[in-house]
């Protein structure tokens, strides 16, 4: 007897339907799966049988075939354990009526029956829904995940006998139903705030600007200046994420197996921060299947590098093609896949290998070749496209001390990037991008018209700094995101002066 | 004085008879290897191999049946299924292992589908 029933599989974050084919005929027992499994597939064998055998129906001792069609793409995981396991026993006729493509069936068998976790179910069903299949079974720790999305029935199940009863209309699971206004709704409860720091108001206003547009910001500095206290407080004033956004990021941490199984939707916009001994491929994607690095971890949040000059030179090259896309396409002999990473740099540094060059009280006891060598790991074309340079400079412990001086809290700058951020929503509501930064030359030229005066001086600052045509796009994208700070409609003198002194290190010999 | 194999296989009919087995075959032998009985029971062939021991210190008898011989097994049972043109029954393999002790008697145990292709 053959049986057929629909599955799915992974291709990076992209699910593609998979056909399970079974065969089950007289003849030597044997049992044998074909179709380009990997290893987890193949291991699946032991599973079902095990499953089959400990959840009370019987293995057929018969010749078994499966086939996993498209036969021509390698399926991974254990995902394939329920459907391959359920076919058996429609094939055997232990499941009297096995509709073909009326469900898609996902899950991983332990050997007493039990339906385990899968990854990267939010993109199964996304799939499932844009090929009009409409019924998913999917085990229980999944399903609030595959909830999200709206027009597509979700059973969750929590055993095989649970399934088989189910399909032979024995039970009735009921579908399941998330309230996403529920999960959105965010939760900003943060242990740090960033009137922690004290002073640097420059590098705040530079912070608040970068979260409200989404910019790379460097920040140069001499040890203790509180270049990482302020990078860390930076979650606390991203604005909050959108449902497409949020389906992005969860579509990407599913699929690298990291979402946590009680809340099925990413809230927080994440905040990654490698280690600078990361390898190119930790931090790009990679991997003989390829997986997502760092920079699409970070995908929608912050990318924070500290250290920058300490970083694997190679490493921070390969990180300017993502950088200007949005996203990286990671080629290797088996696949070649396509993951986001549109993310906002955030990069620390000491001027120099002691850190003290340039600070008004402590010498520094760099020679020329040591700070030369130093500063020439961070390349030209990688500080060209960060649009915020700025320096965090010594502290004065005075004003460490003063008890007195208003500290804008976090909940007040998040305020005001939550407004700039809604008129950036607003503005892109047509247009598939979410911030300023991602505007592309077409962009730039509808949305940040200048005045007369403001042309003037644009191309006055690109004459005395020897600025590139992309420092010129950078510098009319981050004047956008200051007057949207201001909640002004045009771009003022003041807005693109601001934004053409935060190019610090096209200016003078900072770094 | 017959050996502990030959007993074995006598206990191990024995025992089949009792539990409904139609013995249809006993040592099949092909050019490839031999299989010690063969038994059907409803509509199934079970092609049976019989390991005896009296002692425990070179491990369990049924421990000793390796893949070569499992291979073995197979390859004649397809032999003898083409033979016999009965390719529409089902199959199985099973092993008897047999356990002799001086002073408790004898132990049998029979293990169905122990293996498969």
């Amino acid at each position: 007897m053959i049986s057929k029933l629909l599955s799915s599989a992974l291709f990076g974050v992209d699910a593609f339907v998979v056909d399970v084919e079974i065969d089950v005929s007289n003849g030597l027992p044997s049992f044998n799966i074909v179709g380009l499994p990997d290893t987890a597939v193949q291991e699946s064998k032991e599973r079902v049988r095990a499953a089959i055998k400990n959840a009370q129906y019987q293995f057929p001792m018969q010749r078994i075939t499966v086939n996993l069609a498209p036969a021509n793409v390698k399926k991974e995981g254990p995902a394939l354990d329920l459907p391959i396991a359920i076919g058996i026993l429609g094939a055997n006729k232990q499941i009297n009526s096995l509709s073909y493509n009326k469900y898609i069936t996902i899950g991983e068998l332990s050997l007493n029956g039990q339906i385990r976790p899968v990854n990267g179910i939010l993109s199964i069903a996304l799939m499932a829904k844009y090929r009009g299949i409409k019924n998913l079974i999917v085990p229980q720790g999944n399903a609030m995940e595959a909830g999200i999305v709206d027009g597509i029935n979700i059973y969750p199940v929590s055993n095989l006998r649970e399934v088989v009863k189910f399909l032979n209309q024995e039970i009735v699971i009921s579908p399941i139903k998330v309230d996403k206004k529920e999960i959105m709704k965010s939760v900003n409860d943060y242990q740090i705030d960033f009137s922690d720091v004290k002073g640097q108001n420059h590098a705040k206003r530079a912070l608040e600007v970068a979260a409200a547009g989404s910019h790379n910001v460097i920040m140069i500095g001499p040890p203790g200046s509180g270049k990482t206290m302020l990078a860390k407080r930076i979650p606390t004033i991203l604005p909050s994420l959108s449902m497409d956004e949020s389906i992005e990021i969860t579509r990407l941490y599913s699929v690298s197996s990291q979402s946590s199984r009680d809340c099925p939707l990413m809230t927080q916009r994440p905040f990654r921060s490698p280690h600078h001994t990361i390898s190119n491929i930790g931090l790009i994607g990679g991997g003989r299947i390829p997986k997502p690095g760092e920079i699409s971890m970070a995908h929608n949040g912050v990318l924070f590098l500290d250290e920058l000059p300490e970083f694997n030179r190679s490493a921070l090259e390969s990180l300017r093609q993502p950088l200007e896309s949005g996203k990286v396409t990671i080629s290797r002999t088996l696949r070649s896949v396509t993951y986001l990473s549109n993310f906002m740099l955030i990069a620390a540094a000491n001027p120099c290998p002691c850190g003290f060059y340039g600070d008004p009280v402590k010498q520094c006891t760099c020679t020329s070749y040591q700070i030369r060598k130093y500063r020439s790991k961070i390349s030209g074309p990688l500080l060209d496209r960060i649009d915020i340079q700025i320096e965090v400079p010594r502290l004065d412990h005075r004003e460490l001390t003063n008890r007195n001086g208003q500290q804008d809290t976090s909940d007040k700058l998040r305020s005001r990037v939550e407004k700039a951020k809604n008129i950036q929503r607003m503005r892109f509501k047509d247009i598939s991008i979410y911030c300023n930064s991602q505007m592309n030359r077409k962009n730039i030229e509808k949305y940040c018209e200048l005045s007369n005066k403001g042309w003037v001086l644009l191309n006055k600052a690109m004459d005395k700094l020897k600025l590139s045509a992309r420092a010129y796009d950078k510098i009319l994208k981050l004047s956008r995101t200051i007057a949207d700070l201001d909640l002004s409609e045009e771009i003022n003198i003041s807005h693109l002066s601001e934004a053409i002194q935060y190019r610090s290190l096209d200016r003078e010999d900072l770094l | 004085m017959k050996s502990i194999g030959k007993i074995g296989e006598e206990m191990a009919v024995q025992f089949l008879s009792k539990n409904g087995y139609n013995i249809l075959d006993k040592n099949i032998k092909a050019p490839f290897g031999e299989i010690d009985i063969i038994a059907e029971k409803d509509n199934c062939v079970c092609f049976v191999e019989v390991k005896s021991r009296k002692s425990e210190k070179y491990g369990l008898p049924e421990e000793a049946i390796t893949q070569v011989k499992k291979n073995k097994i197979i390859k004649v049972a397809q032999f003898y299924i083409k033979k016999k043109h009965i390719k529409h029954k089902l199959f199985r393999f099973d092993v008897i292992s047999i356990y002799f002790n001086k002073n408790f008697g004898q132990r049998i145990r029979h293990i169905t589908n122990a293996f498969s292709q």
